[in-house]
């Protein structure tokens, strides 16, 4: 077996640190013993989404998305089809959304005012560290996939389908999220695949001491 | 009324000299009651210095002034430690007569880049030197872009601009305008292939821009095919830089460097080209920056039992501050201990952003024997040195206990740590201090 992840705008749309999305979903693959290659996409580049197990996009600045988006035009049949995992972050959830490609079921409302704030959210009763910096949010009625302080959920899940709305290495620093979607990958591609136990130790260890030192929540 | 106002603020500046507390107050007051209190003064045989970006804004700007001093030039600057327009305004009213008659030879301001725009709006500049636009402090500045239009548009009635030449992102300040180009020419500095992979623009007018050479991030000797952008000739060019001497060749003359870093080189380079500008000979300038002297708290090399220890201030929040520590650390080739830490992420927010320690590039520095992770987020840290490939990482959330377990190894130490840290870590290592 052999996965493909295809990191879209990999150049372009790197705001913050958000490269270490897609060498997570990487490493955790190369972790299950699977043979994995990881396409650093640019724009000069043709989009080829033939044989890709994930698509990943990041964070850029508000220009750039729409020259993103003008390049992704002329793939929206494609993208429409591609059935595999995708998952976006920050403000590049707005690619997909009704707004741009139109392609799933969700729009982004634009605040007048920057939202920068730090959230610990819920994800299947796990506590997870979320960074906002973006005027984008999602509005829908399927924001269905983190579980904020207000009991509300954020971001958005659609199948295999990830909008995240937080910025920077989110699948990094929340191990058991990137475990979650890595493994729905793996069994996507081979339901009877035997998934291994990874050791997430540094992982563990990292967001434990930042929700006790910060949050004064046990993990 | 403005006469009164300026009694006033004199009086408030006067009590707080006397207090020993310099503070931004005085024209945070007078502005609030007078908006247009700027107009007021009067430049007649002062030249106005604006010194603004991401990083370096607080080290050039105190060389200037350093030189300007040592030439015996009046100067007034902004060094109780605010680089907003209130701390601009306090500094003006302090050298200012009660007429609004400035009593300097040069205002020499250090302005936050975001900021600047109130300042730029009511005072024309004679020259002003940014350093550079970088990826900084996400939360306040959200990204390079928002930075480099808010600057744009308090530039547009400015004149003179000091720039560097190798950096592409520089060019979005230059339209119509006179601009002073300083730049690099030493290819022995330069490497060939990208090695910061998370630097900020690759693109100009959505074509990538490629590279001759690269001298840092995405600094270097730069072109596009299709569009008509490549590095512009300077003005000013170091053509050879010796960082064990401390010295670098500009337009035939040897300058002093006082850190043995790439920063230093751009900052010197951003000076030198500030006097050029000004109509200073640079022999001049020269001979007085052979007074520089090394600020410990931001580089500090010493021996402690027969091994070196490096200790560097970097800027959290700032990936191109640590990068130009990792660039430094990429050139020490032997085995070594690498310190990594600071006590708090940032004192401005009550949040604790952790992106853009992943766009240090803490891959490029090769034998790191261990790693020390220090402070509150060592654990954070530990991580990302664990995908940067270290395997024989250090945890320790106390600096001191850090210290001890650093004393019992023997390699050479290079410790990269956040400003509040650097102290604490120099005495702590005091023990056999023998340099």
């Amino acid at each position: 077996m052999k996965i493909k992840i295809l990191h879209l705008f990999y150049d372009f749309l790197n705001l913050y640190g958000e490269s270490f999305n897609s060498l997570a979903l990487h490493n955790y693959f190369v972790n299950q013993e699977i043979e994995v290659e990881l396409i650093k996409h640019n724009l000069e580049m043709d989009l080829d989404i033939e044989n890709v197990d994930v698509l990943y996009v990041g964070a850029g600045e508000e220009s750039k998305l729409e020259i993103a988006f003008n390049y992704l035009k002329k793939y929206q049949t494609k993208l429409k089809n591609f059935k595999k995992t995708i998952i976006c972050t920050g403000n590049a959830t707005i690619l997909f959304s009704k707004n741009y490609l139109n392609i799933q079921n969700y729009e982004i409302v634009r605040n007048q005012t920057r939202i920068v704030k730090e959230e610990v959210l819920k994800f299947k009763n796990q506590s997870l560290i979320g960074f906002y910096n973006t005027y984008d949010l999602i509005k829908s009625d399927q924001t269905n996939l983190f579980l904020n302080k207000d009991n509300k959920y954020v971001s958005y899940n659609n199948d295999n389908f990830y909008a995240i709305e937080m910025i920077g290495p989110f699948l990094v620093r929340n191990y058991f999220f990137l475990k979650f979607v890595a493994d729905k990958v793996i069994l996507n591609k081979k339901s009877d695949y035997l998934i291994k136990e990874i050791n997430f130790e540094y992982e563990k260890n990292a967001l434990t001491a930042f929700l006790k030192n910060y949050y004064s929540i046990e993990n | 009324m403005n006469l009164l106002l300026i009694l006033f603020a004199k009086l408030l500046i006067l009590i707080g000299k006397k207090l020993k507390r310099g503070s931004s107050l005085p024209g945070k007051i007078i502005y609030k009651i007078n908006k247009n209190i700027f107009k007021y003064f009067k430049f007649k045989n002062t030249k106005l210095i604006g010194v603004t970006g991401s990083s370096g804004k607080g080290s050039s700007s105190y060389l200037i002034v350093q030189i300007l001093r040592d030439l015996n030039y009046k100067v007034g600057y902004n060094d109780s430690g605010s680089n907003l327009s209130y701390a601009i305004l306090t500094t003006i009213i302090d050298n200012c007569d009660i007429f609004g008659n400035s009593k300097v030879d040069y205002f020499v301001f250090e302005m936050d880049e975001r900021f600047s725009i109130f300042v730029f709006k009511d005072l024309i500049f004679d020259q002003i030197l940014i350093t550079n636009i970088t990826k900084d402090q996400p939360p306040r500045q959200y990204n390079p872009e928002t930075v480099i239009n808010i600057l744009n548009k308090g530039l547009k009635n400015q004149n003179n601009l000091i720039i560097n030449a190798n950096d592409p992102i520089m060019q979005h300040f230059t339209f119509n305008k006179n601009v002073t180009y300083y730049d690099i020419k030493d290819k022995n500095i330069s490497y060939q292939t990208q090695i910061f992979n998370n630097s900020y623009t690759n693109y100009h007018n959505e074509e990538k821009i490629k590279y001759h050479h690269y001298y840092f991030e995405n600094t270097g000797d730069y072109y596009c095919e299709k569009n008509n952008f490549k590095t512009p000739k300077s003005d000013i060019s170091a053509t050879l830089i010796d960082y064990e001497k401390l010295e670098i060749l500009v337009n035939g003359i040897n300058f002093k460097l006082a850190y043995p870093m790439l920063f230093d080189v751009y900052n010197t380079l951003s000076v030198i080209s500030l006097f050029y500008a000004l109509n200073f000979n640079l022999k001049t300038i020269s001979n007085s920056m052979k007074k520089r002297y090394i600020d410990k708290k931001i580089y500090n090399s010493f021996i402690e039992n027969n091994r070196k220890v490096v200790v560097i201030n970097n800027k959290n929040e700032n990936s191109g501050s640590f990068n130009q520590a990792m660039l430094y650390l990429a050139r020490q080739q032997e085995q070594k201990i690498l310190v990594v830490g600071w006590k708090e992420i940032s004192r401005r927010y009550e949040f604790n952003d952790m992106s853009w320690l992943y766009d240090v590039e803490f891959e490029i520095i090769k034998n790191v024997e261990k790693v020390y992770c220090v402070g509150i987020d060592a654990y954070d840290i530990a991580l990302r040195m664990k995908y940067a490939g270290f395997k024989n990482i250090i945890i320790s959330q106390d600096l001191k206990n850090a210290v001890q377990k650093l004393k019992n190894d023997n390699l050479n130490i290079y410790a990269v740590l956040n400003f509040d840290y650097i102290l604490p870590f120099n005495k702590y290592m005091e023990e056999n201090y023998e340099n």
